[in-house]
């Protein structure tokens, strides 16, 4: 089966600034995203982990496939969006089936 | 003074973005944020404040007859599950246990000072418009109250460059205890001192 080479782009981000990395996403031309929820761990602003009471530490895990133009777009948009927020931007190579799909 | 509950949490918001702003040292021409279609829609949709208002609403239209129906799930129980959330706070707390590190001492004598301060203003209010005693223990306790539920998110949103780390634990682990141990049996009894016969 042939296989088709895109980026896949991974963003831990706090659930409050998700929202706006979504549509983002979408604004620039990815076909789609996963959303992966409640994701916790610890980076320099300490431990975020979900506390059910308050949603201010929740976490989400964005995984999107696209072309490398889409994908240099989103790595680009994403860095003004996420100042002041919690955040981890991660690009790498996989290859997918449909090549149409992505 | 039920219905107060529900929205003391948006001048709460106002008044600490607009003391933020300025403090910050912004123009006005940041005000469009401070009401953008995001912050709105969390303080006036979000869970909470949507299951607030339609309990709300639905006690008031159903009335007595509605309350003998919900009594077994919700007056019977109370102090229990009352009980058992506050528990579970404990567990919350416990885990962030290591954010007042980063609060520091100052910050934690605020958090047991300012609802001194709020409870005064609230009762020399309440008392002045001629309210019952309880009326005003609980306009005190609402003015001595932080929010850890609608106002955290809000902020998240509007002022992302203040720590949720000290907020949400002065208003989570500082003022929320002090209040339910010290707070509440303080301002009763000086409502009861202060308060019509």
């Amino acid at each position: 089966m042939q296989l088709h080479p895109k980026k896949r782009i991974e963003i831990v981000v706090e659930a409050s600034c998700a929202p706006s990395i979504l549509e983002m996403i979408e604004a620039a031309g990815a076909k789609g995203y996963t959303v992966l929820q409640d994701v916790s761990g610890k980076g320099n602003r300490g431990i975020r982990d979900d506390s059910h009471l308050t949603d201010v530490f929740r976490n989400v895990l964005i995984i999107v496939i696209a072309t490398e133009e889409i994908a240099h777009e989103i790595i680009n948009n994403s860095q003004p969006l996420l100042e002041n927020y919690a955040g981890i931007v991660t690009m790498s190579d996989v290859d997918v089936v449909r090549d149409e799909h992505f | 003074m039920v219905a107060m509950l529900a929205v003391m949490e948006t001048p709460a918001i106002i008044t600490g973005l607009l003391l933020a702003r300025r403090s910050l040292g912004q123009a006005s021409s940041d005000r469009e944020s401070v009401f953008s279609p995001q912050v709105l829609r969390q303080v006036f949709l979000c869970g909470s404040v949507v299951l607030l208002a339609g309990s709300f609403m639905i006690g008031w239209t159903t009335g007595d007859g509605g309350m003998q129906i919900m009594a077994p799930l919700l007056k019977e129980p109370f102090q229990a599950v009352l009980a058992i959330f506050l528990l579970d706070m404990g567990l919350l707390v416990g885990k962030r246990l290591g954010d007042f590190g980063q609060v520091g001492k100052q910050l934690v004598m605020f958090g047991i000072y300012m609802p001194l301060i709020g409870a005064a203003i609230g009762m020399a209010a309440a008392a002045a418009i001629g309210l019952s005693v309880g009326g005003i223990t609980l306009v005190a306790v609402l003015a001595a109250s932080a929010s850890y539920i609608v106002v955290p998110a809000a902020m998240r949103l509007s002022l992302p460059q203040a720590n949720p780390a000290i907020y949400v634990t002065l208003s989570l682990a500082v003022t929320f205890p002090f209040n339910l141990a010290v707070g509440i049996p303080l301002y009763h009894a000086i409502a009861g001192m202060i308060g019509p016969a």
